[in-house]
C-alpha cells in the first residue's frame, strides 16, 4: 500500500520534471535562435530607400549632405529610374510616404518617385523575439485561464486556498502579458489606420511586400525579404515546439488527473 | 450546483473585461501616429520680421480645403500626451521655392512658444489625433 501511494507521488513529480526540462530546453533553442538572428538584424539597412523618376545632380545632393543626410546612389536603375539611400546623420528617424514633397524639401526639387523605410523594416524584423513569445503563450495562456477560472468557481464555495491560487495564477498571465506587449515597438505604418483588428490590411500589407516586384531587383530589398523569411521558418519551427510540448503536458495532466479522480473513487468506496 | 456556475460565468467576463482593458492601454500607445514636425524660422529681414518660414509640405489637403497640423500636449489618463490640432485658418501668404511665408498667430501658440507643426505623419491626420513626435519617446 505504502509503496503503491510512493509511485503516485512520484508519477506527480516526473511530470512537474518533464515540464521544467522541457520549457528549459524552449528557452535555450530561444536563446540561441534570438544571438543568431539579432546578428542577421544588425547587417539590415537603415534609412530611405528612394526610386526616383530623373536623378538626382550632384548640386542636390551636396544641399542635402549639409543639411546632415547621407546619401549613397545605389544604381542608375532600368531606363529613367535612379534608386538612393537616404540616412540622416543625427539619427533621428526618417519618415517619408510624400516622396515628391521630401525630395523638394530635401533636394529643392519636386522629384515624382517611390520610398521604403528600411529604418521600419529593421525595427520590425528585431520583433519578431517578442511576436514568437505571445504566438507560443497562446495555447498554455488558454489553458491557464481556464484553469484558473475553475479555482475562481472555488471561491464561492468558500475554499479560499484554491480562489487565492486561482486570482495568483491569473495576475502573473496578465503581468506576463503586459510586459511581452510592452516590449514590442512596431512601426505604425505597419498597423492599420483606423484600429488594430484589420486583419485584411496585415494580410493585403504581408502578401504585397513579398509580392511587390518595385524593389524585387535591389540587393538590399532581397537581404530583407531573406531575413523575414528566416526569421518566419526559425521562429515559426520554435512555436510549433513550444505548442507541441504544451499539448504533450496538457494530454500527460490530463491522464494524471483523471487517474488520480478514479484512484479517490476507489479509496471512498472501497 | 447552479450559483457555482453563474459565479463561474461572471469571473469569466469580468476577466474578459480585465484582458481587454489591460490591452487596450497597450493598443492606445500603439495606435499612436508617427509624426515628423518643424518649428517655424522667423524671417530675419526688418520689414518681414512678423513673418515665418516653413516647408510648403507642411500645408495638408483635403476635401475641406488646406490646413495646418500641429502638435500640442494633454493631460491623459496615464500623464501627459500629444495631439494634433487641426489649424484651417493658417494662410500662405506667399510661397518661394518650397518655403511657404505665414504670419506670427499661425507660427505662434497662445504663450506665444513656436508651434511644433507636422510635416510628414505615417498616415493621414484628423483633428485631435493622438501622436508621437518621431525619435521621441
Amino acid at each position: 500500500m505504502m509503496e503503491k501511494e510512493r509511485k503516485k507521488s512520484s508519477r506527480g513529480i516526473v511530470l512537474f520534471l518533464t515540464a521544467l526540462i522541457l520549457l528549459a530546453g524552449l528557452l535555450a533553442f530561444h536563446m540561441l535562435i534570438g544571438r543568431g538572428m539579432e546578428k542577421q538584424i544588425e547587417k539590415l539597412p537603415e534609412g530611405i530607400l528612394l526610386k526616383l523618376a530623373e536623378p538626382l545632380e550632384a548640386g542636390e545632393i551636396t544641399k542635402a549632405e549639409t543639411a546632415g543626410y547621407e546619401i549613397e546612389n545605389i544604381e542608375e536603375g532600368s531606363g529613367s529610374v535612379s534608386v538612393y539611400t537616404v540616412r540622416k546623420t543625427n539619427e533621428k528617424p526618417l519618415h517619408v510616404n510624400q516622396v515628391s514633397d521630401f525630395t523638394w524639401n530635401v533636394f529643392g526639387r519636386q522629384i515624382e518617385g517611390e520610398s521604403l523605410n528600411l529604418s521600419s523594416h529593421r525595427t520590425m524584423a528585431s520583433q519578431a523575439v517578442y511576436l514568437s513569445w505571445l504566438i507560443a503563450l497562446l495555447p498554455m495562456s488558454v489553458i491557464l485561464l481556464i484553469v484558473g477560472i475553475r479555482k475562481l468557481g472555488a471561491l464561492q464555495e468558500k475554499q479560499w486556498r484554491q480562489g487565492v491560487e486561482g486570482v495568483l495564477m491569473i495576475g502573473a498571465w496578465l503581468v506576463v502579458i503586459y510586459f511581452l506587449t510592452g516590449k514590442l515597438e512596431i512601426p505604425r505604418e505597419f498597423l492599420p489606420p483606423e484600429q488594430i483588428l484589420d486583419i485584411r490590411f496585415y494580410v493585403d500589407g504581408i502578401r504585397g511586400f513579398f509580392a511587390d516586384d518595385r524593389w524585387t531587383d535591389l540587393e538590399l530589398y532581397q537581404t530583407l525579404r531573406a531575413c523575414y523569411n528566416q526569421e518566419v521558418e526559425i521562429y515559426g519551427a520554435w512555436v510549433i515546439c513550444g505548442w507541441i510540448g504544451t499539448l504533450i503536458f496538457w494530454i500527460a495532466a490530463g491522464v494524471e488527473s483523471r487517474n488520480q479522480k478514479k484512484r479517490e473513487r476507489r479509496r471512498q468506496y472501497g | 450546483m447552479r450559483k457555482k456556475k453563474v459565479w463561474i460565468a461572471g469571473c469569466t467576463v469580468f476577466l474578459l473585461l480585465l484582458i481587454c482593458t489591460v490591452l487596450s492601454l497597450r493598443v492606445e500607445k500603439m495606435m499612436r501616429i508617427e509624426v515628423e514636425t518643424v518649428s517655424p524660422i522667423q524671417c530675419t529681414e526688418e520689414e518681414l520680421i512678423d513673418m515665418f518660414t516653413l516647408p510648403v509640405s507642411c500645408f495638408k489637403e483635403d476635401e475641406f480645403g488646406t490646413a495646418l497640423y500641429y502638435v500640442e500636449e494633454r493631460e491623459g489618463l496615464f500623464g501627459k500626451e500629444l495631439y494634433v490640432v487641426k489649424d484651417e485658418n493658417a494662410a500662405v501668404m506667399w510661397e518661394e521655392g518650397n518655403k511657404a511665408y505665414i504670419l506670427s498667430q499661425s507660427a505662434r501658440n497662445d504663450q506665444g512658444k513656436l508651434r511644433k507643426i507636422v510635416d510628414y505623419s505615417a498616415w493621414p491626420l484628423e483633428d485631435g489625433d493622438a501622436v508621437v513626435i518621431a525619435g521621441e519617446e
